[in-house]
């Protein structure tokens, strides 16, 4: 085997993911035990293997979706659905960059719920990050998409399930619901249906620990762009 | 695993490693044992006999070095040692009281959890790999998990991804180019 055979044919990559021949394999050993540019190719490739192995390369923390119809129209209470954000469809993001990209969740579109997007499937749905309010001004959502992703940074330890609440700043319930908590540092997502906010109005997401009602974990403001 | 000084296999190289050079001998039997670990992991299972094999392959490399006072082509050097060391696996394997073959339900230890050394990782490495690993992408982390950690099928794998066993190694290939930039990156600092 030649530097430029090996090269072309990927062959460091073949021999890390155990993808040759017995035949190829001695024969591709011989050329790096004489190629010092492929030798260290195979070694870094074979510590990158190595941590790996190790358990190096974790996957990110699970997120939980909730999702909800509006109150009015709701028939059922809809489930929480765990999301495995697998990095070619998703994103669990990281809270700097959220608010400025879309993440790309499975959404069970509630039959109930009419419109382009009730034959479920994967949408890309823009994503707010929210923080408490005591933590920063109020952030606009679009409504120019059918759903918006609400993230929300919340400390939900010590409960295993959350209830939230959504209301307009005057008052009038919007929806309320429950999820699972997610686990320490992954957000908590609420996927709203666009069509059940108005343009220019403030709402209030209130969460809370769903066995304590009196234990409200956050308050989140958000406006509605026009 | 740093990044080893680069020498020239030459006829001063050889002279210097039979002369038993303290830095000749140092670079020889790292960046060579590097490869024999490399090489005899996949022929030899026991971590125990991959050792026997390489300090073997060491001594009879060095001995027939000094015997013969150096060799013909000094630049063949890598591929002397490879050919020993093919002696070495091939009597280990005709010696049938040190290697034995496992039984098909032979079960093998999981060795994916940290801790668990292959040969070429060592303790003050493990903090830059692994720096060097969390500072991939996360679609190059989960592709790596998949395959080295948890082991799925390739083709599997492939399936998910909606890519060919091909472009499977391109995906590797990048990754691994990204891991060395970050890797050295590391030592560097």
């Amino acid at each position: 085997m030649t530097h430029t055979e090996a090269v072309a044919n990927l062959a460091s990559e073949r021999y890390l993911l155990d993808e040759m021949t017995e035949a190829e394999r001695d024969a591709f050993e011989a050329h790096y035990f004489d190629c010092v540019t492929c030798a260290e190719d195979v070694r870094v490739g074979a510590l990158m293997q190595e941590g790996a192995k190790a358990g190096f390369t974790p996957a990110l923390p699970t997120a939980r979706v909730a999702t909800f119809t509006p109150a009015a129209r709701r028939t059922a209470a809809p489930p929480p659905e765990v999301v495995r954000q697998a990095w070619y469809r998703s994103a669990a993001l990281p809270w700097a960059v959220a608010a400025t990209l879309a993440v790309v969740v499975g959404y069970q579109s509630q039959s109930s719920v009419p419109g382009p997007e009730a034959d479920g499937g994967v949408r890309a749905v823009p994503t707010l990050v929210l923080r408490p309010a005591s933590r920063g001004t109020a952030p606009t959502v679009s409504l120019s998409a059918p759903h918006a992703a609400l993230a929300l940074d919340v400390d939900a330890s010590g409960a295993s399930d959350l209830a939230y609440d959504l209301k307009e700043q005057e008052g009038a319930l919007i929806t309320s619901g429950r999820g699972s908590a997610p686990p320490a540092g992954a957000p908590f997502l609420v996927v709203i249906p666009t069509f059940t906010l108005k343009p220019q109005q403030r709402y209030i997401l209130s969460v809370r620990d769903a066995s304590d009602s009196q234990r409200v974990l956050g308050d989140y403001h958000f406006t509605t762009a026009p | 695993m740093p990044r080893l000084p680069r020498f020239e296999f030459d006829g001063e190289y050889i002279r210097r490693l039979v002369d038993e050079d303290p830095e000749i001998e140092t670079h020889f039997t790292k960046y060579f044992g590097d490869l024999l670990s490399l090489k005899l992991r996949s022929k030899l299972r026991s971590p125990a006999l991959v050792e026997d094999a390489k300090q073997e392959t060491f001594v009879r490399v060095l001995t027939t070095l000094k015997k013969k006072g150096g060799l013909a082509t000094p630049e063949s050097l890598g591929a002397f040692v490879n050919s020993v060391a093919n002696n070495v696996v091939f009597e280990l394997y005709r010696s049938g009281s040190r290697v034995q073959a496992l039984a098909e339900d032979h079960d093998e230890p999981d060795t994916r959890e940290e801790g668990a050394e292959t040969g070429l990782m060592v303790a003050e490495e493990r903090h830059r790999v692994r720096e060097a690993l969390a500072d991939l992408p996360q679609k190059e982390k989960d592709l790596l998990r998949w395959v080295f950690f948890e082991g799925r099928d390739k083709d599997e794998v492939c399936r998910e991804l909606n890519v060919d066993r091909n472009y499977l190694r391109v995906l590797l290939h990048r990754a691994k180019n990204r891991f060395r930039d970050r890797y050295y990156s590391e030592e560097a600092h």
